[in-house]
């Protein structure tokens, strides 16, 4: 028993000093393998220490402590857009736009209903350029 | 023209979001490939023993060694812009995400970097057959990486098995395999991958053909043409059918990118498809412009492609925005006021809530429940915002689909003069495959830019639009940062190109 551990120990050292020498001997023998480590370094040491500590922080952890409040910001964002309009009765300067979507001419030959050419303005939409 | 483009910080954001993961995708199809090259190359060598074999194996490997160490690490930016630029949605999904990223990482560095070294360092060192399985390895582990943030991309494409918890703010996992299986997951895994395998012949075809055009390393080069023209035409075949695929579950889960792929307006029976066409760029929904300024058209096989159906209906952008009774398709229009009443008692939920007013929550939540799917469409202003930018959807969509034909041709036309052991006579094919190897990038770019700018306003599709999903953070910061990455990309593409052409340069070693 005392044998075989000693003897699986001893293989498993054999296999270890194998592993490890596949690595050392690989890394000393590298000529342009040296160039591409250095590249991943450099860019390796500006990916984390440059542009993740000075300009990526995570917006929610550095705002807020615990995740409820993460979760109520969340929550803020998701509700407050639109709060101010009334689903149906769309008024303010927001109504041309809601308005425009409850105007519906008749269908056109396809089946579908048209605007107006005074609508076809509120339909724009600037993330199209 | 420019002053009509916004450049509102969501606009930056997605900017700097497209930038880093169009450069990411330069490296990571090129990885996909060339492993399953090598991998094919070692198994040749180990098959006939023929040290030839070996060298041509080595000089592979080495260019592709190069390709991973410039591109590793560049996927990780993305994540640093999500918890930045994109916190919302960062906490929002978050739930969903964990698992295959998690898995990405264990998988990556298990397969990869275990077996990566023993295929660098292990020549000599290790027998020949173990060497050849640690080649396999690092293909399949490469591939494997790539499918677990396929199948994220897949989720935001068509949100699944999942539900939203209102207390939370996010998105919870309810059926792993649900996400892992769902149409857009296998769809973006096989279509992406066969798209690298595709870009990676071409590569080695470029090589080679620049190689016999010298008449230098003229027997590796063909073995080379002759090894990846065979992947490549049965990989490129492949992607036709992954592409038709991808188009039919656009069809029935994100009918609005299909239309603007084709810039089909006013929906129709017996579908045309644009073979090729300029867009009226001014078209906008509802209006009575003509939707090109020139095109042809090959009549009913957008219908056959879409639905499987020769004749059948294809909803156009209109009847999407507008809705069609005649046709059953409900209007973007129908959806923001659904979507407005999801969030009206999302808000009242909450409210009622935080003043311990159980009855009051329980009502709202239970109305909630009931307009949920359409969360996302409650954040347009206009039914216009659910559009999709047309022009760049159609010219990229056009750009893949001719460069993704023609691959099929030239692939074909290798592997015959190879077959036919005429290549080298065939001068005139070279200068197409290094063409070509440019083309495949141009279409996988532009692929990209189908499924992503195709579903837009969507950050997630119906759920969460990017106006949403962005940090409310200045413009200037986001600006900043994108040149500082288009800076320090561009240094780390022009080393990249550098060394291999050095490398090319000097070629595999000769054996006697």
């Amino acid at each position: 028993m005392t044998e075989n551990t000693s003897c699986s120990s001893k293989t498993g050292k054999d296999i270890l000093g194998r592993i490890i020498d596949l690595y050392v001997q690989g890394i000393r023998s590298m000529r342009l393998g040296r160039t591409l480590w250095k590249i991943i370094a450099i860019k390796v040491f500006i990916i984390f220490f440059i542009f993740k500590l000075f300009f990526f922080p995570d917006m929610l952890n550095r705002a807020f402590d615990t995740d409820s409040e993460k979760a109520e910001h969340v929550l803020q964002v998701l509700t407050l857009q639109n709060q101010d309009e009334e689903i149906h009765q769309p008024s303010g300067d927001t109504g041309q736009k809601a308005g425009a979507m409850k105007k519906k001419p008749g269908p056109d030959a396809h089946g579908h209903p048209r605007v107006s050419d005074s609508n076809i303005l509120s339909f724009q939409d600037k993330n199209h350029t | 023209m420019l002053e009509h483009i916004d450049l509102s910080t969501v606009n930056w954001a997605r900017a700097q979001f497209a930038l880093t993961a169009m450069y990411h995708w330069i490296f990571v199809p090129l990885t996909l490939g060339l492993s399953f090259l090598c991998a094919f190359f070692e198994t040749i060598y180990v098959k006939t023993g023929k040290e030839e074999w070996k060298e041509l194996t080595r000089f592979w490997m080495k260019l592709f060694g190069i390709n991973f160490a410039i591109g590793v690490a560049t996927g990780i930016i993305l994540e640093f812009e999500f918890g930045t630029n994109w916190a919302n949605y960062s906490w929002m999904v978050g739930d969903i995400f964990g698992a295959p990223l998690a898995i990405e990482g264990i998988a990556a560095f298990f397969l990869e970097a275990t077996f990566f070294a023993v295929m660098f360092f292990g020549w000599n060192r290790v027998s020949q057959k173990f060497h050849l399985f640690s080649t396999w390895m690092v293909a399949i582990g490469s591939n494997l990486s790539a499918l677990w943030i396929l199948v994220a991309n897949g989720w935001m494409q068509f949100p699944t098995g999942m539900a939203f918890n209102p207390d939370t703010a996010r998105f919870e996992m309810k059926n792993f395999f649900e996400v892992v299986f769902s149409p857009y997951a296998i769809s973006k895994f096989t279509h992406a991958t066969t798209s690298g395998f595709v870009l990676s012949s071409f590569f080695v075809i470029a090589i080679a053909s620049y190689y016999l055009s010298r008449k230098r390393h003229v027997l590796m080069a063909k073995r080379s043409i002759a090894v990846a023209a065979l992947f490549g035409l049965v990989a490129s075949l492949l992607l036709a059918f992954t592409g038709d695929e991808a188009a039919f579950i656009d069809a029935k889960h994100q009918p609005m990118k299909l239309a603007a792929m084709e810039g089909l307006w006013d929906g129709t029976t017996n579908a045309p498809i644009v073979a090729f066409g300029i867009v009226n760029g001014m078209k906008k929904p509802g209006d009575f412009n003509d939707p090109f300024v020139f095109d042809f058209k090959i009549p009913g096989l957008l219908s056959l492609l879409a639905n499987r159906q020769p004749g059948s209906f294809v909803p156009g952008i209109n009847d999407l925005v507008f809705g069609n009774s005649g046709q059953n398709i409900t209007g973007v229009t129908d959806m923001i006021e659904r979507g407005r009443l999801a969030v009206k008692y999302l808000g009242e939920y909450k409210n009622a809530k935080e003043a311990g007013d159980i009855s009051r929550a329980a009502n709202a939540l239970a109305e909630f429940n009931k307009h949920e799917s359409f969360l996302g469409y409650g954040h347009l202003k206009s039914p216009a915002e659910a559009v999709p930018p047309v022009s760049i959807t159609f010219y990229s969509f056009h750009v893949m689909a001719a460069v993704g034909t023609a691959m099929i041709l030239i692939l074909a036309l290798f592997l015959f003069y190879t077959m036919k052991g005429t290549i080298e006579n065939a001068a005139w094919l070279y200068p197409l495959g290094i063409l070509f190897f440019v083309l495949a990038f141009v279409a996988g770019e532009a692929g990209w830019v189908v499924a992503e700018v195709g579903r837009q306003p969507w950050a997630i599709q119906g759920l969460l639009p990017v106006s949403v999903a962005r940090t409310d953070i200045a413009p200037v910061n986001v600006k900043l940062t994108f040149f500082m990455f288009l800076a320090t990309f561009t240094l780390l593409l022009i080393a990249e190109i550098r060394i291999m052409l050095s490398q090319i340069q000097k070629g595999p070693k000769e054996v006697n």
